[in-house]
């Protein structure tokens, strides 16, 4: 999975582990508003299915989708070439190293990386982020993030020694979803194998916004291909599910457990890209098969726009306007210290709270973006300043966002027609 | 989190809670109440009975028979959960019943040798696939052969008035709702 937050583009950090880590929180909860389709009585065609003791997935029959020990060699192969039929491929070759860590060492082996790059001091992106209420004091750390990643990840691919690495809770996962954990894992290789994940991550994930994207496109194809071997291995026939309504309830459960978070920027890192991430990859493959989704390492969707008006239903081809270094810094002498797109899941994170009762619109909001530029300067005895201009649709669209703030104790928002620019108080 | 069927709903230890209650102070049963003498679950009980007054002479056999006959949980359970025990009950030793282990051991067994119902096995598979969907995966296979299948028919056609809820949230709650005697 992943252990790099999204960063500014002028202090991006290194992406050691890119990858990711299933993690506990996105399987909880569900909520939905489809129809649920469901075998009828009496005799549902899946019970023969059931009867007979393995339901296949279509175009890899011939795995038999029972329980193994991910600590058996044999079962690591078996789950690597089930993994490559998924992904469209005859055989995995070999099955990628898997080690078991502690959650201790897992720690301390981010802690070393995340410390490659030395933290601005004072981190002035962070401080903006956090008067944004977007972020909290020092959770961008390397000890604060490391923590938290070791506590939350089931397992991660490491692409630096190109192993699995699964991390050893006190609380271990139990077998079956270790096993879908490990398919989930083994994806991750397949795809640095194929497409070079440091590489896509380097070309495609600078910014907040490419950052989220391309993690999208890596774990939302892991996720895809997590689910189907799920419903395999649960005994259910995929052909008899409702994958779009599984996905749609898949990002409201992730969202829901996000907005509980108290730093929805880091969090966001752990949801968007399994969950919305996954139904667009889920919608690319549905209309494009695999081979439509290995083109996306080559050509990714060109914001977090694309991704979540694939998942909440709306325009996908827009035009993207830059937002340039224009405005003069404010206080006039201050320094720009990091800048970065928050894109459309951006504008969301600020909406969504401010608009518990109306989520629907807090979307609309957000795939009204059309370009975004955060900065954060420095100036004085270490004091920062923060900017977020936002670029709308049309003036209606930032309208209807400025009015949010119109009572906000943490945010002032100005407008000017189509563009909105915020500021702390 | 919400758990899945097969491991929300556990077989009650309500027997064992009641013989405990009344050894640590008076009944607690109605005793006007033996409906179910007849049934599997009313041999069940006498069984349990005869043997528990057996081992503990003071416990009166009206007592215990009115205590397990209105046990609000026996409904819910398949008959073969209470006739899969006849035998077992009546090899346990005085310590282990009177304890309730013996009891549980009973229990366990049954349930083991359990053959699950084509009603239970359809709940599971409209279950696990409906679970899925509401994005918490489990597996079939877990629901047929863990406690869900103790379950009596009648739970399941109660539980699968729930399918047509598109809300994942209320039909998990509806479900539940099945399950609960």
């Amino acid at each position: 999975m992943k252990a790099r937050p999204s960063r500014p583009r002028i202090a991006p950090l290194p992406g050691p582990y890119a990858l990711a880590a299933m993690t506990l929180m996105t399987l909880s909860g569900c909520s939905g508003d489809r129809v649920l389709l469901l075998p009828s009585d009496p005799e549902p065609p899946s019970r023969d299915r059931y009867a007979e003791g393995r339901v296949p997935l279509p175009g890899c029959e011939r795995f038999e989708y029972t329980h193994c020990d991910i600590h058996d060699p044999a079962c690591l192969l078996e789950l690597a070439n089930i993994a490559a039929c998924l992904r469209g491929d005859d055989t995995a070759g070999r099955a990628p190293v898997v080690s078991f860590w502690s959650e201790a060492d897992v720690e301390a082996e981010l802690v070393r990386r995340f410390d490659r790059t030395p933290r601005a001091d004072p981190d002035h992106f962070e401080v903006a982020l956090t008067r944004f209420g977007l972020t909290q004091p020092d959770a961008l750390d390397s000890a604060s993030r490391a923590a938290l990643s070791a506590q939350r990840w089931a397992a991660l691919y490491d692409y630096e020694r190109q192993e699995i690495i699964v991390v050893d809770h006190a609380e271990p996962l139990d077998a079956f979803n270790q096993d879908v954990l490990m398919l989930h894992e083994l994806v991750h290789a397949l795809q640095d194998r194929d497409h070079d994940l440091e590489a896509f991550v380097d070309a495609y994930g600078q910014g907040s916004d490419g950052d989220l994207r391309a993690q999208s496109v890596i774990e939302g194809e892991a996720r895809l291909h997590e689910q189907r071997y799920l419903a395999a291995l649960s005994g259910l026939d995929i052909a008899e599910l409702d994958l779009e309504r599984t996905f749609d309830n898949l990002h409201e459960a992730s969202e829901n457990w996000l907005f509980e978070q108290p730093d929805l920027y880091s969090a966001s890192r752990s949801s968007a890209p399994y969950a919305h991430g996954a139904e667009y990859v889920f919608h690319v493959w549905s209309s494009g098969g695999e081979p439509a989704v290995r083109a996306l390492f080559d050509a990714p969707p060109d914001t977090m726009h694309d991704i979540l008006s694939s998942a909440w239903g709306g325009a996908i081809d827009i035009e993207v306007e830059a937002v340039n270094d224009t405005l003069p810094p404010d206080p006039p002498e201050a320094r720009l210290a990091a800048w970065t797109t928050m894109g459309a899941w951006g504008v969301y994170l600020l909406a969504r709270p401010r608009l518990p009762d109306a989520e629907a619109h807090a979307r609309e909001l957000a795939l009204a973006w059309r370009g975004d530029r955060l900065e954060a300067f420095s100036f004085g005895a270490e004091q920062t300043a923060a900017r977020w201009q936002i670029q709308f649709v049309d003036a209606d669209a930032a309208a209807s966002f400025e009015v949010e703030f119109a009572d906000d104790s943490l945010i002032t928002a100005t407008r000017d027609g189509s563009r909105v620019v915020l500021i702390p108080r | 989190m919400r758990l899945a069927p097969h491991t929300a709903h556990r077989l009650p230890l309500a027997l064992i809670g009641g013989l405990a209650c009344w050894l640590s102070a008076l009944g607690c049963g109605d005793e006007s109440d033996d409906r179910r003498t007849a049934s599997a679950h009313g041999r069940y009980c006498q069984i349990l009975c005869e043997r528990t007054t057996r081992c503990v002479p003071t416990y009166p056999l009206r007592s215990c028979l009115s205590l397990c006959n209105t046990d609000p949980n026996v409904g819910a359970f398949n008959d073969q959960i209470w006739s899969g025990q006849f035998e077992c009950l009546s090899e346990q030793p005085c310590e282990l019943l009177v304890s309730g282990v013996g009891q549980q051991t009973c229990l366990e067994a049954a349930r083991e040798a359990l053959v699950p119902s084509d009603a239970c096995i359809d709940f599971c598979l409209t279950d696990a696939a409906a679970s899925f969907e509401c994005a918490i995966g489990y597996s079939v296979e877990a629901c047929v052969t863990g406690t869900t299948c103790s379950f009596d028919d009648a739970v399941f056609s109660l539980a699968r008035t729930c399918d047509e809820m598109d809300d994942c949230d209320a039909r998990a709650a509806c479900v539940a709702r099945a399950f609960i005697p």
